[in-house]
């Protein structure tokens, strides 16, 4: 690749913009930043680590026992807009029964045990056929499923969120646009999984104002 | 606006194993990262250079900067990229490895060796060799920065050294999957590193 401008920033938008609030996370290394991260478990036990092997990435567990569930959030900073923001990340589920797996944006970090509000979630639930994107506001939730099946590979999940709609596509296919039930209060990045001994891993996510 | 993703990997390829390291902080190294004293009592700290990690005063001292034994990068499709600087009569090195305290097994990294000439290891689970580059290794001394690319394939291993291939190895390849890792040894010897890049491919 030929760089056309000296920075970082320059190869993303034109200086003339503000440059609004962005965060890259690659999960690489010994362990979390835990500076930025916290590895919370919502219901205990749950685990978290980085894990062995190429393009291995984080793995989060929700450890044995009934409704466990571990989640990855910014401790509820939340900095990233409902009306213009997007969330990329790269995750794949361990398994495909008997489990949540989510990762998008969020205010709270209750949950899905919880079904916390104000989210725009990649949201494979393995009662559905589908993965989907659940979105909500303060009060109600809602899913819309897309024609992608629940299964155990990696996949880039971008979520956009619109003053007018949210989206969501799936390995650079729009798969979904949702105008119903969409958040009304900031967000911040979040990645979970819900279950008995259920894990899902992560090796990506970028989260940005428009 | 584009997002960081899309300038190495469309939306449509799931991207794969990259991080990114600037060697920037307040003193202490990031938490990705771990300085293991395979021989001796080293140190490191961000300053200045970036980062900067040491061995300690004994003759045959070693320390290795690493992911503590966290290996995600392929053996058989990989790239590091450093920017680092050794001092005179150090020995020291870049590149990528199986175990942090074996940086001499299922490896690929540079060596500024006893034959005057800065020098591409590689090494399978049991034995290690090299190959000269064209580059005085005195030319990799403070302060000299340089910028060193090593590329992991499939059966060879290639280094680049700002821009200009230098070298390319297909004995004693890796056999496992690697961590980014830089090296130091010898008494009261500095590594000084700035950039560290390494994705699979």
């Amino acid at each position: 690749m030929t760089l056309s401008k000296p920075s970082i920033i320059e190869q993303l938008q034109p200086l003339t913009l503000p440059i609004k609030q962005h965060l890259v996370h690659d999960f690489s290394g010994r362990v979390l930043d835990t500076a930025r991260w916290n590895a919370h478990a919502v219901n205990s036990p749950a685990s978290f680590g980085h894990t062995n092997g190429a393009d291995a990435g984080y793995r989060i567990t929700a450890d044995g026992g009934a409704n466990n569930e571990g989640m990855l959030n910014f401790n509820n900073i939340r900095q990233y807009s409902h009306t213009g923001s997007v969330a990329i990340w790269v995750e794949r589920d361990v398994q495909n029964t008997s489990y949540t797996g989510y990762c998008g944006l969020a205010n709270g970090t209750t949950g899905v045990d919880s079904d916390f509000p104000e989210i725009a979630l990649l949201y494979n639930w393995s009662v559905n056929t589908n993965m989907g994107l659940r979105t909500g506001d303060a009060s109600t939730k809602s899913t819309t499923e897309s024609s992608v099946a629940l299964d155990t590979n990696w996949h880039c999940h971008k979520i956009e969120l619109t003053s007018s709609n949210v989206t969501h596509t799936i390995d650079g296919v729009l798969e979904t646009t949702k105008t119903t039930n969409r958040p009304t209060a900031k967000l911040q990045p979040v990645a979970g999984v819900f279950g008995n001994g259920k894990s899902i891993d992560v090796r990506y996510c970028e989260a940005w104002n428009t | 606006m584009r997002s960081f993703y899309e300038l190495t990997t469309p939306l449509s390829t799931v991207k794969k194993q990259h991080m990114v390291e600037w060697f920037t902080g307040d003193g202490t190294l990031s938490r990705r990262w771990t300085l293991t004293n395979v021989t001796g009592t080293g140190n490191a700290v961000t300053n200045s250079y970036g980062v900067s990690f040491w061995t300690g005063s004994g003759g045959t001292d070693l320390v290795t900067l690493n992911f503590n034994d966290v290996i995600q990068f392929s053996h058989t499709g990989s790239v590091v990229i450093w920017i680092g600087q050794v001092e005179p009569t150090a020995q020291g090195g870049w590149g990528l490895g199986g175990q942090k305290s074996a940086f001499w097994l299922d490896h690929i990294k540079t060596v500024t060796s006893t034959s005057g000439y800065l020098m591409l290891y590689s090494g399978d689970a049991s034995t290690e060799s090299g190959t000269n580059t064209n580059i005085p290794y005195t030319e990799t001394h403070t302060p000299a920065w340089n910028t060193h690319k090593l590329e992991q394939k499939n059966g060879s291993s290639e280094l680049t050294v700002n821009g200009m291939l230098e070298a390319t190895k297909t004995t004693n390849q890796p056999t496992i999957s690697m961590q980014p890792m830089a090296y130091c040894r010898l008494a009261s010897k500095t590594n000084s590193v700035r950039y560290c890049e390494a994705w699979n491919t």
